[in-house]
C-alpha cells in the first residue's frame, strides 16, 4: 500500500478484552512534517489510539498504516524504526545503570555499527544537554533530566515520527520550555511530531493541527486557530481555552481587531491597537515582547534557545 | 490553641550522605484555615519540606535536622508518624507511589480505619468521599488498573475520607484534563471553606491556582525566596522570572504592556477575568497611557 501519509487511520476501532470500545471508528491522515496535538478528556481514547502508531496496540477493526505499512503485518520493532515514543513517566522507560548505557540500548537493538551508534548517542545527549552526565546513574538525575534522557533515547533512534505523551506533565516552567523548544526544533528540521496533552497553551503555541477526541471518536480536526473558535466543541470535550485565547475572545467580542495564539502575539496585537488609537507609530514587533527565556538561566543550549 | 496550623523555625535538613543541605534555615508560618500555594522549580526542596511536615523527617528518613517544626500543635520531633498522620494528609504527585489497596473502596477506607473510627462512620466517610470526588462507580475497581487521572482522583479522595487538619497536595491535578483539574481544585476549596482545613498546595498550573491562594511561598535552592499575598508575589513577574517561574498569563500580559509604557497605574490583574477588564479599560482610555 502506498500513501502520502506517514500515519493513517482508516475507520480504526479498538475494543479491549473486557469489551470496552476505547476507539470507535477513527479516520485521519497525518503528512510528514506536521505537528499534531491530540486532545480530549481523560478516558476519551487518546492514549489507546496513539499506541497504534508503533504497533503497541493493533486495530480490532479497520486499519492503521505507518509509512504505508499495515500495522498488523509488522512488529513493534519494525514500526519503531518509523515512530519513536516518549512516554509520560520517564521512569517507565529508563532501566539501565548509566545514562550512556540507557542511550545506547535502543541503538544496539537496531544492530548499528558501534561507531555509528556512539556518534548518534553523543549527538542525542548533546541535544538534550546531558552529555556531561553520561556516566551518571539515571537515578541521580532530576525528574526533568530523566524526562530529557528518555527523550534523547528516542531521538537517537532518528525516527521520522516522534510521539510525546503528555511531555510537560509535572514539569516546571523551565523544563517545560526546554522540552517544547526541543520538539519545535525537531519539527523545524522536518520530523513529524505527535503530542498528547491537556495543556491548551502548548497546543496554541506549537501545534499545526489539533485532533480532538471524545468518547473514542474524532470530534474535530483543525488548525489551532480554527479549533479554538469551536468553543462549544471544546467545552463538550472538557477542554477550555488557554488564558491567552480567553483574553483574545473577550477583546474580539468587543470588536477590537486582535488575533493571537500566544502571549507574545497578544502583547504585540494590543500594542499595535494602542499605538494606532493614541496616534503613535506602530512599535517594532520586538518591542512587544519581553524575552522571558532569555532572562533566565537555562541549563542546556539548543539552536532554539532564546526564542520566546 | 495557636493561630497557626504549621510553624517552622530555622529548619535545616541534610540527607544522610548528601553534600549540602536540602533545606536551609526555613522560617514559615501557615495560619489555620488558609490555602497556601508553594511554588518553586524542580529540586527547590518542596518534597523535602512535605516530608518534614508529615514527620517522615526526622522520624524515618536518615539525615541531620535542626530547627523546629510544629504541625497542628505537635512538634514533629516529639510525635510519631502514626499520630502525625491523623493530622496531616499528603497527596503525592505520582499517585502510583501512594495507592496500594486492592479496591478503590479499601483505599478510601484505609485512613478512617486507621483513625479507629466505628464501622458505620468509616462507611459514611467512604461514601461521602466517593460522592465528592465522583468515584461512586469505581469503588469496586482495582486502583492499579485505573487511568492516571482516575488514580489521582482516588488519591485526593483518600484525603477527603480522612479529613485531616492539614492537607498537603503535591501537584494534585498534573494528570487531569482541564475539567478534572477544575473539579479537584473546587474540592480543595471546599475542604478549606466548609471544613476549615488548612491547605498547602504545590502546582505548576499557575493560572488556575493563583486566585485560590491566600498566601504564596516561593522556594529556591532549599530556601524561601519570596513569601507574600498572591498580589505581592505575582505582582512582580520579573522576580518570578529570575527564579525560573512565571505569573498568570493575564498578569504577564499587563506587566509586558506596562514595561512598554502602557500602564493603568493600578495593581496587575491575577485572573483572566480581571485581566480582560483591565485590557478593556486600557484600550478604552481616552489619552496616551505613557
Amino acid at each position: 500500500m502506498t500513501s502520502e501519509f506517514i500515519l493513517e487511520a482508516r475507520d480504526l476501532w479498538h475494543v479491549y478484552d473486557g469489551g470496552l470500545a476505547a476507539v470507535r471508528g477513527v479516520s485521519f491522515g497525518i503528512r510528514p512534517g506536521e505537528f499534531v496535538a491530540f486532545v480530549g478528556a481523560n478516558g476519551s481514547g487518546k492514549t489507546t489510539l496513539i499506541k497504534h502508531f508503533n504497533g503497541l496496540h493493533k486495530p480490532t477493526r479497520g486499519a492503521m498504516l505507518v509509512a504505508g505499512r499495515d500495522s498488523r503485518r509488522n512488529t513493534v520493532a519494525q514500526l519503531s524504526r518509523q515512530v519513536g515514543f516518549v512516554f509520560q513517566n520517564p521512569d517507565h522507560q529508563i532501566f539501565c545503570y548509566s545514562v550512556w548505557e540507557e542511550i545506547l540500548f535502543g541503538l544496539k537493538q537496531q544492530k548499528l555499527p558501534a561507531a555509528l551508534a556512539e556518534a548518534r548517542a553523543v549527538a542525542a545527549l548533546e541535544t538534550v544537554g546531558l552529555l556531561d552526565r553520561r556516566s551518571r546513574h539515571p537515578r541521580e538525575l532530576s525528574r526533568g533530566q530523566r524526562q530529557r534522557l528518555a527523550t534523547a533515547s528516542v531521538l537517537a533512534m532518528e525516527t521520522p515520527v516522534l510521539v510525546l505523551d503528555e511531555p510537560t506533565t509535572g514539569q516546571d516552567f523551565l523544563a517545560r520550555r526546554q522540552i517544547m523548544s526541543l520538539a519545535a526544533d525537531l519539527h523545524r528540521r522536518g520530523r513529524t511530531i505527535i503530542m498528547v496533552t491537556h495543556d491548551m497553551a502548548l497546543v496554541a503555541e506549537y501545534a499545526t493541527r489539533v485532533i480532538a477526541m471524545q468518547a473514542g471518536k474524532v470530534l474535530f480536526d483543525a488548525p489551532p486557530r480554527e479549533a479554538f473558535k469551536q468553543t462549544e466543541h471544546l467545552a463538550a470535550t472538557g477542554l477550555r481555552l488557554p488564558p491567552v485565547l480567553e483574553l483574545v475572545a473577550g477583546l474580539q467580542a468587543d470588536g477590537w481587531p486582535v488575533d493571537a495564539l500566544t502571549l507574545d502575539e497578544l502583547c504585540q496585537a494590543v500594542t499595535r491597537v494602542l499605538s494606532e488609537r493614541m496616534g503613535q507609530p506602530v512599535s517594532a514587533p520586538s518591542a512587544g515582547a519581553v524575552n522571558i527565556a532569555g532572562s533566565m538561566e537555562t541549563t542546556y543550549s539548543s539552536p532554539t534557545q532564546g526564542q520566546a | 490553641m495557636s493561630d497557626f496550623a504549621i510553624e517552622i523555625e530555622h529548619l535545616t535538613f541534610q540527607y544522610a550522605g548528601a553534600a549540602a543541605p536540602a533545606l536551609r534555615d526555613i522560617n514559615l508560618t501557615f495560619r489555620r484555615g488558609e490555602i497556601a500555594l508553594l511554588l518553586g522549580p524542580t529540586g527547590a526542596g518542596k518534597s523535602t519540606l512535605y516530608l518534614c511536615l508529615n514527620g517522615l523527617i526526622p522520624n524515618l528518613i536518615a539525615g541531620q535536622m535542626s530547627g523546629r517544626v510544629v504541625v497542628a500543635g505537635m512538634d514533629t520531633a516529639e510525635h510519631g508518624i502514626p499520630e502525625l498522620a491523623q493530622k496531616v494528609g499528603l497527596v503525592f504527585q505520582d499517585p502510583e507511589v501512594q495507592i496500594f489497596s486492592l479496591t478503590v473502596e479499601d483505599e478510601l477506607a484505609f485512613g478512617p480505619e486507621n483513625l479507629g473510627l466505628p464501622k458505620a462512620e468509616i462507611m459514611r466517610r467512604v461514601q461521602q468521599a466517593a460522592t465528592a470526588v465522583q468515584l461512586q462507580d469505581l469503588l469496586a475497581r482495582e486502583p492499579a488498573r485505573l487511568s492516571g487521572g482516575q488514580q489521582q482522583t482516588v488519591a485526593v479522595g483518600s484525603v477527603w475520607s480522612m479529613l485531616p487538619e492539614v492537607v498537603i497536595l503535591d501537584e494534585p491535578t498534573s494528570n487531569l484534563d482541564p475539567e478534572g483539574s477544575q473539579r479537584v481544585l473546587g474540592l480543595i476549596q471546599q475542604l478549606n471553606r466548609e471544613y476549615g482545613k488548612t491547605i498547602l498546595i504545590a502546582e505548576h498550573k499557575i493560572d488556575e491556582v493563583a486566585q485560590l491562594a491566600d498566601h504564596v511561598f516561593v522556594m529556591q535552592q532549599g530556601q524561601i525566596a519570596l513569601d507574600g499575598s498572591p498580589r505581592e508575589v505575582f505582582g512582580q513577574p520579573d522576580r518570578l522570572h529570575a527564579l525560573g517561574l512565571v505569573a498568570p498569563a493575564a498578569t504577564e500580559l499587563m506587566f509586558r504592556l506596562q514595561t512598554n509604557g502602557w500602564s493603568l497605574g493600578e495593581p496587575l490583574p491575577l485572573t483572566t477575568t480581571d485581566g480582560l477588564s483591565a485590557l478593556r479599560r486600557l484600550l478604552a482610555s481616552p489619552g496616551p497611557g505613557r
